[in-house]
């Protein structure tokens, strides 16, 4: 078989899954009665409080009341959709999801707009597309500093095993593996922008600053690309601190385990007898069969990043891709949970696909 | 020297720092506008407002906390809690039937002996019979028919329930003492409890577990369950329900101790912590009949504090209302009460006739209600707010607590002038600025309250109607009678688009004559001043609103919920020369503050305002005013805070000043115009370089004007309003700290079994403290008291008790037990008189309990000493007559012998008599002796008792020592808990700390080492 037809392929595998994923992600919230079940408890807390709000009428009487409130949950059900069964409404909301059309977000929806600070009426693409830059430059950024680190700091003591460096870099890992992001966010909270007063003590803030930089940017004003790019380091640099403190220990961990293991091989011992300067061996002998794993590692992870960290976005009150995806679940919005699955899986399909290409690439054995 | 010198101005100037700004505060105090020279809202999530707290970062909190998230501000300095009644906690019972049997014709009027015959079942399992006369079909249900059973669909368990409810506990521990335990659907906090406080009381509901052991066995055996083991079977099988429990709040814990509470009761029970969504699709969205629940904890928001609730009733008791089991959804078994839907429309829709007719259908609902058991109470839960300790100009109030419009106007703290005020949020997507849709949730809410001054409010301490921006006279013809409204009134015609007399002939009930010279000459936030044209485009705009049609379907349910109000609008009647507008009105109350305040329509936004959101929603339908429509027909929601809704609405005052467009009909009567189109054009460019300036369009009236809105950064500035045409200087809005009133027992009373017993009590009337100056509300105070058993915690006795002595500062009351309630009590029982005095001014009541042992009655004792003596007395009497009736037929035998011997026998006879004489004196002695011995044991008795109560008040106040000893224990162990936990998290931050920064300095280290 040739290279084309592999990679041929596994393009169409991997197109397949992710139709699937959004089918089942639909049938999930749709067979189940999940997401009416929820829209149907949004309008009768709604109905409740309209007829709540109709008190002290003088001259009027039960039926007008009663009409008012069924005239009202009746709007309330067209304008949220629950008139039509799940399969006329989900199951095409998913097929014009698979070509890029994503649908409109309900109105019901309340905590999706809260999250992407829109407002209705909005498609669920207008949410993602605000959501996506927030988690960019929080977790995907503080994932690739991370990596690029690990990648540097891991060969220096790969070739020390047992040295105090590399003991202490595995306890570092050991404890940073046990502690959770958003609960060191806590602390770093606590002590930074209350105690220390050195970063914000309002999160929230970066939408507007990425807003501003998003302005300057089709401006083409460069002053102002440049304050603006400042304003949100000012907001960023504190999750991003976070994240890395708590992921570099384990990536640290992995890549000097990978690196360990290539050190062992008998052709490292090999060229290192043939007396090959230390720089070459590393170079020629580790590195390259070192590459594919942590490449592959570090794309996935990237890709990972995406859909952002719940607990911690909600903790720096940065509402990013994983409270977007939360608050779209909890509102039972079809609309807003098929798009990120989609473009979710999307994303991760595209990265699994750059690494078969990329394993064609840099290693032969899987051409043959 | 120099730097001495130095040094010396400096600490001189810092000396007089506070006097400055102190001295600038004051002068603030002096101006018209808000108290404060500007306060920033800004976003605090819940768990950091103690940190935020602690870097100063704001000066109050205004989004209420819960009892649980207090934890936070341990070791926090210099603040203080706000605490107000937030909503309530309930418990809601599915009283459903297991099976309904359906008889022909009309049953609901014969006996239940007959309908048991009739369907052959028992009459103890018949829960609820209805006749629907549609069908002609009479429905029976049966809490039980051999197979399975609901127990709560007998009212004897639901009735039961009530005491297995331990509400204080709740309130002191759950809720950490911030709330206050209902067993009905008002507490103290409601300034309506006061009429029903004594059928609450005489209901006797309080924890009781053994009571309610014993009712539940009364009933469910009746209906043939059995009790094996300590748990209840019907038909071989247990007896199980299901008990839904909220899990996003305290509800959970008051689930769980309700759930062990049933299963101590004898009940399998299914607990499903479930949370918002989960829990109501079980609820609502099935039918009470399929049993998928059977009680499930409900939690209800507080509307504002009202003096006379008429709204309350329908909403936790009535059928009709759509908030008991069926929901009114067709298809579903529904509980019914047909009185209780009368009743309640009665109140609801302000059918009664006057004041006690008013009181007495109160009353009744809430009898009925509380024996009905449905929904069962549990307590008013607290919302807390923060504030800093030397914050100033603060109001009590029972209603809305920091939240309060007099609170947000009247707030500053000498130590800054400009303020900033914490919340959850400060924009969120259902934060509507515009006053047709908008305004539902606190986040608009809390804000827009600083910026305009209503023409009535609520009294912050009872929830009466009170006049703010305005003065006003009413008159009334009503409940039954009309007046004729003047031919010259106006009213809005929506058909033809203009002002029109109001036809000949034209009733209404009342009519309010409202001073508007607060208003007319003044000023709007963008310096345009306030006319006749803003008040009348006002009412046309609303009027337009609801009677066009093409607007009312629009805007469907804007039009439906404000029609039956526009309804009973008869009239207005502008009078420009006294600055009177007179509104003519199908409305009445016992109360004429409430039909001042039913009529009330504050001018919020000036008249070009108003106009251009019709044209911009109505004209061109790119926005819409409801969330409703907007979510129908696809439409962004207007709101007038957002900078692209304002640049829009701006864009539109430009096209239409080019346009030459000026709407006359709505600021034109019968009489003449009252806008020139000179000063509408003005009134358009004022309003463009509002929103040019501003970025928003929120223009209105108040002690604050809006200076700038980010929806994004979730922040917004409010500025004090210092326009010298602006009618209140900060004073105005600081009603002061209400403190309740206060009940004191001189002396606890001493109570005998069978004697009426009276004692006084000393009431200090509550009192308003305000800008250092104290005031005595004496007016309308109700004292009562509550006997209860102590050991069976039974209520015996609900009584009123008597004025006295009415002083300035003190009144005396006094309070009398019948002799019928006395000789009810058992001799040496204890019981608890519970004290309570309510006030009309101040909603809280004062309350103070006395515990008393029942004496026995002396007068019996001495009764049952003597008892064997009379005996003997009676039993020498009876003697007595027979010797004397044996010498009666002595005599007679002796008369038959012989007069002779007669004599000789008769003075024998004589010294008998004088013999039984003596006797006769021996007893009379005696009798005195135990006169003397009674009067000896009487005193004997009060000395006894004085000593008793001396020991009493003696064991109470070590009882009380003992108890603060205790509290200072809890205390210092708390404090201590507090410095512990918070030096151990130092400790972990710093090991942290360290540890985080010497593997950065490794990794450093590493990378900057030379490779070999």
């Amino acid at each position: 078989m040739g290279v084309g037809t592999i990679i041929i392929r596994r393009a169409i595998f991997l197109t397949i899954a992710l139709i699937i994923a959004v089918f089942l992600t639909a049938i999930i919230i749709g067979a189940t009665g999940y997401a009416d079940s929820v829209i149907k408890a949004i309008i009768n807390e709604e109905v409740r409080a309209y007829r709540q709000s109709l008190s002290r009428m003088p001259g009027v009487n039960e039926t007008y009341v009663n009409k008012l409130v069924g005239e009202y949950e009746r709007t309330l059900i067209e304008a949220y959709g629950l008139n039509k069964p799940w399969i006329y409404r989900i199951i095409p909301l998913a097929i014009s999801t698979l070509t890029f059309r994503f649908g409109e977000v309900s109105a019901s929806a309340t905590s999706v707009f809260d999250v992407a600070g829109v407002q209705p009426p909005a498609t669920a693409s207008d949410v993602i597309v605000v959501c996506l830059p927030r988690t960019i430059v929080m977790v995907t950024i503080a994932e690739l500093i991370t990596i690029l680190l690990a990648m540097v700091i891991a060969p220096r003591i790969a070739f020390k095993v047992g040295s105090l460096a590399d003991r202490l870099a595995v306890a570092y890992a050991a404890i940073m593996n046990a502690i959770p992001i958003w609960w060191l966010a806590l602390i770093m909270i606590f002590v930074f922008s209350y105690r220390l007063g050195i970063a914000p003590q309002q999160f929230r803030g970066v939408i507007r600053a990425l807003d501003n930089l998003a302005l300057a940017y089709s401006k083409g004003d460069m002053v102002g690309i440049f304050t603006g790019f400042l304003n949100v380091l000012q907001y960023a640099w504190l999750p991003i601190l976070t994240i890395v403190i708590v992921l570099l220990g384990p990536w640290i961990y992995s890549v000097r385990a990978v690196l360990l293991r290539i050190v062992r091989e008998d052709f490292v011992t090999a060229a290192e007898a043939r007396g090959l300067p230390r720089e070459v061996v590393y170079r020629r002998y580790i590195l390259r069969p070192t590459l594919s794993p942590i490449i592959t590692s570090a794309l996935l992870a990237l890709a990972g990043t995406l859909g952002g960290y719940i607990i911690t976005e909600s903790v720096f009150d940065w509402p990013g891709m994983g409270t977007l995806y939360y608050a779209a679940i909890q509102s039972g919005d079809p609309a807003t949970i098929l798009s990120l699955t989609y473009v979710l899986t999307l994303v991760y399909v595209i990265a699994r696909f750059i690494l078969e290409v990329l394993y064609v690439a840099l290693d032969p054995r899987v051409r043959l | 020297m120099n730097a001495h010198k130095l040094l010396a101005i400096s600490l001189l100037l810092l000396l007089a720092l506070p006097t400055i700004s102190y001295t600038l505060t004051a002068f603030a105090q002096q101006q018209v506008g808000g108290a404060s020279e500007s306060i920033t809202y800004t976003r605090v999530v819940l768990d950091q407002v103690g940190e935020a707290f602690r870097a100063g970062q704001i000066d109050a909190y205004i989004f209420g906390l819960r009892a649980s998230q207090l934890d936070q501000f341990q070791g926090v300095q210099n603040i203080r809690f706000i605490a107000s009644p937030a909503g309530l906690l309930s418990l809601i019972v599915n009283p459903a039937p297991v099976k309904t049997v359906n008889l022909s014709g009309d049953w609901s009027k014969k006996s239940l002996d007959d309908i048991a015959k009739a369907i052959g079942y028992p009459k103890e399992v018949i829960s609820q019979v209805y006749y629907d006369p549609d069908k002609g079909v009479t429905f029976v249900d049966l809490a039980a028919d051999g197979q399975n059973i609901n127990p709560f669909a007998l009212k004897e368990v639901r009735w039961a329930l009530n005491f297995i409810i331990d509400r204080d506990y709740i309130v002191n521990n759950i809720l950490r003492g911030y709330g206050a335990p209902m067993t009905t659907f008002l507490s103290y906090y409601d300034p309506s409890y006061i009429f029903i406080s004594d059928l609450v009381a005489k209901s006797g509901i309080g924890y009781n577990p053994a009571y309610a052991r014993q009712l539940v066995e009364k009933a469910l055996t009746k209906v043939g369950a059995t009790l094996v083991d300590g748990k209840w079977y019907y038909a071989g099988k247990p007896i199980q329900v299901i008990f839904i429990i909220r899990t996003e709040d305290e509800r959970r814990d008051v689930g769980d101790l309700i759930a062990s509470e049933l299963e101590r009761l004898g009940f399998v029970v299914n607990r499903q912590y479930l949370p918002f969504g989960q829990a109501l699709a079980i609820v609502y969205d099935t039918d009470p009949k399929e049993l998928k629940w059977h009680l499930y904890t409900e939690g209800w928001g507080k509307g504002a504090l009202e003096r006379y609730d008429v709204g309350t009733p329908a909403q936790m008791c009535a059928p009709w209302f759509g908030y008991m089991p069926g929901w009114q959804t067709e298809g579903y078994w529904w509980y019914r009460n047909d009185t209780i839907d009368e009743l309640t429309q009665k109140l609801y829709f302000g059918k009664f006739t006057s004041y006690d007719d008013y009181v007495q259908t109160y009353r009744k609902v809430t009898e009925m209600c509380i024996q009905e058991s449905v929904r069962l109470w549990i307590a008013t839960r607290m919302d807390i707010h923060v504030v800093r300790a030397d914050m100033q100009g603060i109001t009590t109030d029972f209603g809305a607590g920091l939240r309060s419009p007099f609170n947000l106007k009247g707030m500053f703290t000498p130590a800054k002038k400009d303020i900033t005020i914490g919340h959850l949020w400060v924009y969120t997507t259902r934060t509507i600025w515009n006053i047709y849709g908008g305004f539902t949730d606190v986040y608009s809410v809390d804000i827009e309250r600083a910026t305009y001054d209503p023409l009535t409010w609520r009294d912050p301490f009872n929830g009466e109607p009170i006049p703010i921006r305005v003065k006003y006279t009413v008159y009334t013809a009503g409940p039954n009678g009309t007046l004729t409204v003047p031919s010259d009134a106006i009213i809005w015609d929506a058909s033809q688009g203009r002002w029109v007399n109001v036809a000949p002939g034209t009733k209404a009930v009342s009519v309010i004559k409202y001073d508007m010279s607060l208003f007319i000459g003044k000023k709007w936030h963008h310096g345009v001043t306030i006319t006749w044209g803003d008040i009348l485009a006002a009412w046309a705009l609303w009027f337009d609103l609801v009677y066009n049609t093409t607007k009312a379907s629009f805007e469907s349910s804007i039009a439906g919920v404000n029609k039956p109000f526009f309804d009973t609008i008869k009239g207005l009647r502008i009078v420009p020369e006294n600055n009177t507008l007179e509104v003519y009105v199908d409305y009445w109350h016992f109360d004429p503050n409430y039909i001042a305040d039913y009529a009330a329509l504050t001018p919020i936004n000036p008249a070009e305002l108003l106009v251009l959101q019709h044209v911009i929603v109505f004209d061109m339908q790119k926005y819409s005013l409801s969330t409703t429509t907007a979510a129908a027909k696809n439409l962004p929601t207007l709101n007038l805070v957002l900078k692209d809704h304002a640049t829009d609405l701006a864009n539109l005052a430009q096209k239409l000043l080019s346009a030459g467009y000026f709407p006359a009909k709505y600021f034109t009567t019968p009489k003449g115009s009252f806008m020139t189109p000179d000063e509408w054009r003005a009134r358009l460019q004022a309003f463009i370089n509002w929103v040019n300036t501003h970025g928003h369009a929120w223009i209105s009236q108040g002690p604050y004007y809006l200076d700038s809105f980010d929806d994004k950064a979730q922040k917004a500035v409010i500025k004090a309003f210092r326009d010298p045409s602006y009618p209140f200087a900060p004073d105005f809005w600081v009603r002061g700290t209400a403190s309740a009133a206060s009940l004191t027992i001189p002396a606890a009373p001493t109570i005998i079994v069978g004697n009426a017993t009276s004692f006084t009590v000393n009431v200090i009337p509550p009192t308003v403290t305000k800008l250092g100056r104290t005031s005595v509300l004496t007016g309308g105070i109700r004292v009562q008291f509550i006997i209860k058993d102590v050991q069976t915690n039974a209520v015996i006795y609900v009584g009123e008790a008597k004025l006295l002595t009415a002083g300035a500062t003190l009144l005396t009351y006094q309070i009398t037990i019948p002799a019928e309630v006395t000789s009810r009590m058992a001799p040496y029982s204890t019981y608890q008189i519970q004290v309570l005095a309510f006030s009309e001014a101040v909603v809280v009541p004062a309350f103070a309990t006395v515990t008393v042992q029942a004496q026995p009655n002396p007068a019996a004792i001495i009764g049952q000493q003597i008892a064997p003596v009379q005996q003997q007395v009676t039993e020498i009497t009876q003697r007595m007559q027979e010797l004397e009736k044996s010498l009666a037929s002595l005599r007679e035998q002796f008369g038959t012998i012989g007069q002779q011997i007669g004599q000789q026998v008769a003075t024998a006879l004589e010294g008998l008599s004088k013999l039984m004489q003596e006797q006769a004196g021996a007893t009379r002695s005696i009798a005195d002796l135990v006169g003397n011995l009674s009067s000896q044991v009487t005193t004997l008795g009060s000395t006894v008792d004085k000593l008793r109560s001396s020991v009493d008040s003696l064991s109470s106040s070590v009882n009380k020592v003992s108890s603060d000893v205790e509290d200072l224990r809890s205390e210092v162990s708390s404090l201590r808990d507090t410095v512990n936990s918070l030096s151990s998290l130092n400790t972990y931050v710093i090991i942290l700390t360290v540890l985080v920064v010497i593997s950065i300095i490794m990794n450093i280290v590493l990378l900057l080492r030379p490779r070999k």
